[in-house]
């Protein structure tokens, strides 16, 4: 449904995407993530047609958004990430302008803009004027306007920014609901929006792409290994080497400090070991039986599961390090486990 | 089409829920009415071009004109002034109308979702100026109002209106609001500030019409007098307020207005193109 082909964009000195591609099928709910700059914004721009690409090529709905650009635009919606609507009309005049500029007429129009602002739940603000909504409303009123025309293809850049939490939910809630059958592109420097909202994930990073794959691949769901965190208190070497003797144990490694588990007391002169079983195999048993066995004291063992934070982390870090800047690489890396990632971002900036 | 109508009608409504649209009509009606009570009941006032002649002729000779007090011809003697008077007027009111016409939108990023509606720059940019000259239309009938005025009172204060050449004004001035809000656009166009728009507008207006005057200066090179009464605005429409007809100024008006449009246009392209 969308092809976007080594696309790069140029703003005088700043390269801002370079040989960006991705696919995205149809009705497919594609989560566009990167920390702030990365170029989400201007890769979606360029996908509306708002303005061209300085090289590659892109296809929305099977056409051409250079050459084919009304076909194009007839069958988007698009939520930009500042959400610009003409702040001096009502609701319902507003969605009934939008229609008709996409080209909607009479009875058809009317039935459209009702059913949108049902969609949306703006049914009882349809007289308020957008300037006296609040910021989420505004958000519903900005997705009224992208649905209204029953696009193919929506792309909405950041829709759940600036929203408080309760409205979070909602607005996710609202994007996942009134998918549909379309065909979705979401943008977002949150983690968990995209778990919750979106089928594959893309990852952007400074104008390159650095992932793209499903959720669960990412995250490692269908490997054929697990990884064990085994914590405990204690020698650790005589642990690992009877692990090491263990059948069936793939590796044993030390955890690093973003890998280990939030244990919230007690924690203190424990140490993480992270042993890697096979998926197929139930060796816990085993493995806590070696542990207590080597005489330490184990308080907690638990499966590892590869966070969409720490995929993106590494996918980031390892980007930085082919690139040369080794600086943001180590502020990755030392950072907090449980920091979320809005919080690289202030240090990337 | 209908996309275009929708956008023309939310300019149009635009400009009649803020308040700068009235603010604009106030005022000119308020300086049109007293700039034609001038004209009009003191007839030989600075607006007439024969008034130092014929008033010193009075001084002379009270009798001259068998005591009555004199009837002026209406048409030449007081529109001509009256409506080069108002199109100096229309330099200081109509960058406060062009001024926010497209900046606003950069500034708010309305502009974003324009450009991504299936629209083409023409149908934005006309939308947004018919709607600008729906306001000013309003501002050209009340002179035609004004033209009613002698026709009621039947000759009795001032003369009889002679309405081609009063016509042939009326459409001077509108042509000359029609290329001053055009010229307008292009900055608004060009910032995201509508003070600087408006400041830029009515500088590069009030240069047109300087230049106007200034090319009667006495030591000024003869091809240089040529260009600036070319194009000075003000001296364009000189000939149309008295009721003379060219094809050439008419032309130059409608050259002025297309230029100015295809200029914001462009201006509203590289815009989008830098991002
Ligand atoms: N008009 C512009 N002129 C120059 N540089 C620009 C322009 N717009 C964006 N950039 C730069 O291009 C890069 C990508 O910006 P973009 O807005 O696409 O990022 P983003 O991923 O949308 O970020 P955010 O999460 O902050 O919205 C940034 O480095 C930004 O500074
Ligand atoms: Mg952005």
């Amino acid at each position: 449904m969308i092809e976007v082909q080594k696309l790069n964009k140029i703003y005088g000195s700043v390269h801002a995407i370079r040989d960006v591609s991705f696919e995205v099928g149809k009705g497919e709910i594609l989560g566009f993530l990167g920390p702030n700059g990365a170029g989400k914004t201007t890769t979606m721009r360029i996908l509306t047609g708002y303005f061209p690409a300085t090289s590659g090529s892109a296809k929305v709905a099977g056409f051409d958004v250079f050459n084919q650009l009304d076909e194009v635009r007839r069958r988007i919606g698009y939520l930009p990430e500042q959400v610009p609507l003409y702040l001096d009309m009502n609701v319902e005049a507003y969605i009934d302008l939008v229609a008709q500029i996409k080209g909607l007429g009479g009875r058809d129009r009317k039935k459209a803009v009702e059913k949108v602002i049902s969609d949306v739940g703006l049914t009882s603000m349809k007289r308020r004027l957008i300037k006296k909504l609040s910021k989420g409303y505004r958000q519903r009123v900005g997705l009224a306007q992208a649905l209204v025309n029953n696009p193919e293809v929506l792309i909405l850049d950041e829709p759940t920014v600036g929203l408080d939490p309760k409205q979070i939910i909602e607005i996710r809630s609202l994007v996942k609901h009134l998918a549909g059958e379309r065909t979705v592109i979401l943008s977002t420097h949150i983690l968990p929006e995209v778990s919750m909202t979106c089928d594959r994930v893309t990852i952007i990073h400074q104008g390159r792409i650095v992932a793209s794959d499903t959720i669960a691949n990412l995250t490692q769901q269908n490997a054929k290994t697990v990884e064990i965190a085994l914590t405990f208190r204690g020698a650790r070497d005589r642990v690992e080497q009877s692990l090491r003797g263990l059948h069936g144990v793939v590796s044993v490694r030390e955890a690093q400090e973003r890998e280990r588990p939030r244990i919230t007391v007690g924690n203190d002169g424990a140490s993480t070991l992270l042993v890697a079983i096979p998926s197929d195999s139930d060796l816990r048993g085993k493995v806590a039986k070696a542990v207590t066995d080597s005489g330490v004291e184990l308080i907690d063992l638990r499966p590892r599961e590869v966070t969409l934070e720490e995929v993106f982390i590494r996918a980031v870090s390892a980007e930085d390090r082919h690139e040369d800047s080794d600086a943001t690489a180590s502020t990755l890396s030392a950072s907090e486990p449980s920091q979320s990632t809005s919080g690289h971002k202030e240090e990337n900036r | 089409m209908r996309a275009f109508l929708a956008l023309f009608k939310r300019e149009v409504a635009h400009y009649f829920t803020s308040p700068i649209a009235y603010v604009v009509l106030v005022i000119f009606s308020f300086l049109s009415a007293w700039f034609y009570a001038i004209g009009f009941l003191f007839p030989f006032s600075e607006y007439s071009e024969q008034y130092p002649m014929i008033q010193m002729q009075m001084r002379q000779n009270p009798m001259m004109m068998g005591g009555n007090y004199p009837v002026p011809n209406f048409t030449e003697l007081i529109l001509p002034g009256f409506y080069g008077t108002l199109s100096i007027v229309l330099i200081f009111l109509l960058p406060l109308l062009t001024m926010r016409a497209i900046s606003e939108e950069k500034r708010q990023g309305t502009i974003e979702l324009l450009y991504t509606y299936p629209l083409t720059d023409l149908q934005v940019v006309l939308a947004k100026y018919l709607a600008c000259m729906v306001v000013f239309t309003v501002m050209a009938l009340l002179l035609i109002l004004y033209l009613l005025i002698p026709d009621i009172l039947k000759g009795e204060l001032g003369g009889v209106i002679q309405w081609k050449p009063a016509l042939s004004g009326v459409l001077g001035f509108y042509l000359f609001g029609a290329a001053a809000i055009a010229l307008g656009f292009i900055f608004s166009a060009i910032t995201e500030n509508q003070i600087v728009a408006a400041a830029l507008s009515f500088t590069l207006l009030l240069f047109l019409w300087v230049v106007g005057w200034a090319a009667q200066g006495e030591n000024i090179p003869e091809h240089w007098r040529k260009v600036a009464e070319a194009v000075s605005l003000t001296n364009r429409s000189q000939d149309l307020y008295k009721g003379l007809l060219h094809l050439s100024d008419i032309v130059f008006f409608a050259c002025v207005v297309t230029g100015s449009l295809f200029v914001t246009m462009r201006a509203l392209e590289s815009h989008r193109w830098r991002g």
